[in-house]
């Protein structure tokens, strides 16, 4: 497969058709099928729609290049299940305003990937739909939330495709399957027609095998939507713009508690290596602290929760998706829609926020969690006026094994140690491949940015990508 | 505070939540609700009596627009899509005797 830029370029040059590019990326998707990274692979949507690009003939930044959507989004008259048993039948009846977006670019959408339910889980494993293979390695997770949306762009089956991130779940499976994943700021990309987890939380962004595509996606989604109150009205840079001025003079910050024991030695070497190369390119290292990192799990988790008990509220029988048990009355049928529909860590966050938010919990629990939130948000204001940007692991290990974790939901979460800071902060934050471990497994680095900064990260991003060569390596069987 | 969970406990938050739980789903969720509240517990240790809380990490403000009447082409389709709808309605059990 080729790149965004590629793929694009050979539709202008009119050297293939939409058409023909959208049933290459079919083919490869039932050719990966084992993967499990589609819930929804719309071979007749996506050819009609193809055929429409191919009479209009668009130029945008992604002109005739099939993607694909986190099946979080709202596509109109399209499954939209949220990886859920609850919405297993819901069919969209509108458009998210970034997939109206991508299609606005030129884009091909030809499916709906795999997710864990709600986008709860760093592993694909709570999805009612299965799991999600690794491509490097099927016996592993491809990571989580948006394992799906890493796995179909690590196969090369797309170029480019649409995740969310809460707390990781773009940063985390890219660095799983070695490819760019980016979080922009809170507010950078529309959450409209995005089915919600955590509000304050939630963001769109992109996964692609290179910072440029990276940059053309997010160019491409970003920007100010009247019918999103918290996206940001302001003005969008020219992304792909200016990605090749290096990082000369630029400041690095080093936060001593991102590099703790905990880190798996292979990749504690990739990222200082990758340290190293930032050096060698004329970047200045600055030593920084995040001091209350370590506490940022358990806010987060309390955050998110109850955030997430009060989203999922909606789903109750009435309005979309199942309903059970109405013969019974109304509150029977609550309890069992929501019984039956939503699954075990679907049911466990809902609890946990339940029980967080509910009277003599709400001060000690919830009230001190968003304290907390104030102390992380000023640790990173803190380090970013002593620097352009962080430089971190995205993940302390690699790819685990899928049924490792899924009997310890506390381990699962620490997964998320190095990503979820960035979340309560709102900040934009990076992960782009530095190198491998000794079984073959990709190993993520991670950049986190000042708000709305996120050109200098890309640019920061593609510096190193220049030097090295990881984002060129394709999983075994994979052309 | 250390805040013991116990099957009461989570049958009380399960009856806000409108969630149904088995004694087996229950009994599994005590001992993770209180493996996850035991890790939340380092927070209790944090001086946070003068830091104020963060909902949004960006500052939001509620902006307003005309009011100018739209009609929602999709409408309908929201009502196609519900378990079951009468005329513009959404329909639910009865509620009153």
């Amino acid at each position: 497969m080729s790149t965004i830029e590629q793929l694009r370029e050979r539709f202008i040059a009119k050297k293939a058709s939409a058409t023909e590019l959208a049933r290459e990326a079919i083919a490869r998707a039932k050719k990966h099928a084992d993967l499990n990274a589609f819930i929804t692979l719309d071979e007749v949507g996506a050819l009609k729609a193809a055929a429409a690009v191919d009479a209009q003939r668009p130029e945008g930044p992604l002109a005739g290049v099939p993607v694909a959507v986190k099946d979080l989004f709202m596509q109109d008259g399209t499954r939209t299940t949220a990886g859920s048993k609850i919405l297993g039948d819901h069919v969209a009846a509108y458009d998210a305003t970034t997939v109206q977006k991508l299609r606005a670019a030129g884009a091909v959408i030809i499916g709906k990937l795999n997710m864990d339910e709600f986008a709860m889980g760093s592993s694909n494993e709570n999805s009612a739909f299965g799991p999600v293979k690794n491509p490097w390695d099927q016996a592993r997770t491809a990571g989580g939330s948006s394992g799906g949306s890493a796995a179909a762009v690590a196969a090369r089956i797309v170029p480019g495709t649409l995740g969310t991130d809460t707390g990781g779940s773009i940063r985390e499976p890219a660095a799983f399957s070695g490819i760019v994943g980016m979080k922009p700021t809170y507010g950078r990309v529309s959450r409209y027609g995005v089915i919600a987890f955590a509000s304050s939380l939630d963001q769109v962004g992109p996964f692609a095998t290179t910072v440029t595509d990276t940059a053309h996606l997010l160019a491409a989604i970003a920007g100010h939507d009247p019918k999103d109150s918290t996206s940001a009205d302001r003005p969008v840079p020219a992304y792909a713009r200016g990605l090749e001025d290096g990082v000369k003079g630029v400041r690095l910050g080093v936060p001593k508690e991102y590099f703790t024991d905990g880190i798996a030695p292979d990749v504690r070497r990739a990222v200082d290596a990758a340290i190293a190369v930032y050096q060698k390119l004329g970047a200045t290292l600055v030593d920084v602290s995040l001091p209350h990192t370590e506490h940022a799990i358990a806010a987060y988790y309390l955050l998110c929760t109850a955030e997430a008990s009060s989203n999922l509220a909606r789903y109750d029988g009435v309005r979309y998706g199942l309903s059970k048990g109405r013969e019974a009355g109304l509150a029977p049928m609550y309890d069992r829609t929501r019984s039956e529909g939503f699954g075990d860590e679907v049911k466990r966050r809902v609890l946990l926020g339940t029980y967080v938010l509910s009277a003599g919990y709400y001060d000690a629990y919830y009230l001190k969690a968003q304290k907390v939130r104030t102390l992380i948000v000023r640790d990173f204001q803190k380090a970013h006026e002593q620097c352009d940007a962080l430089i971190t692991p995205t993940v302390p290990f690699t790819a685990f094994a899928l049924g490792e974790k899924t009997q310890d939901p506390l381990q699962m979460y620490l997964a998320d140690v190095f990503t979820v800071s960035c979340n309560m902060a709102g900040l934009p934050g990076v992960s782009l491949p530095c190198g491998f471990d000794a079984k073959g497994l990709p190993i993520g680095l991670q950049l986190l940015g000042k708000a709305f900064d996120e050109h200098a990260l890309l640019r920061i991003a593609r510096a190193y990508e220049r030097e090295t060569s990881w984002h060129e390596r394709t999983p075994p069987g994979v052309a | 505070m250390k805040s013991p969970v116990d099957a009461a406990t989570v049958a009380r938050v399960a009856k806000l939540a409108h969630i149904a739980l088995s004694p087996e789903a229950t009994e599994k969720l005590v001992g993770d609700l209180q493996r996850i509240l035991d890790y939340a517990e380092s927070l209790q240790k944090l001086a946070l009596e003068d830091v104020p809380p963060t909902s949004h990490a960006v500052t939001l403000t509620c902006p307003t627009r005309g009011d100018d009447p739209v009609r929602d082409p999709i409408a309908e389709k929201v009502l196609a899509a519900a378990p079951e709808h009468e005329g513009t309605a959404f329909k639910v059990p009865k509620i009153i005797e």
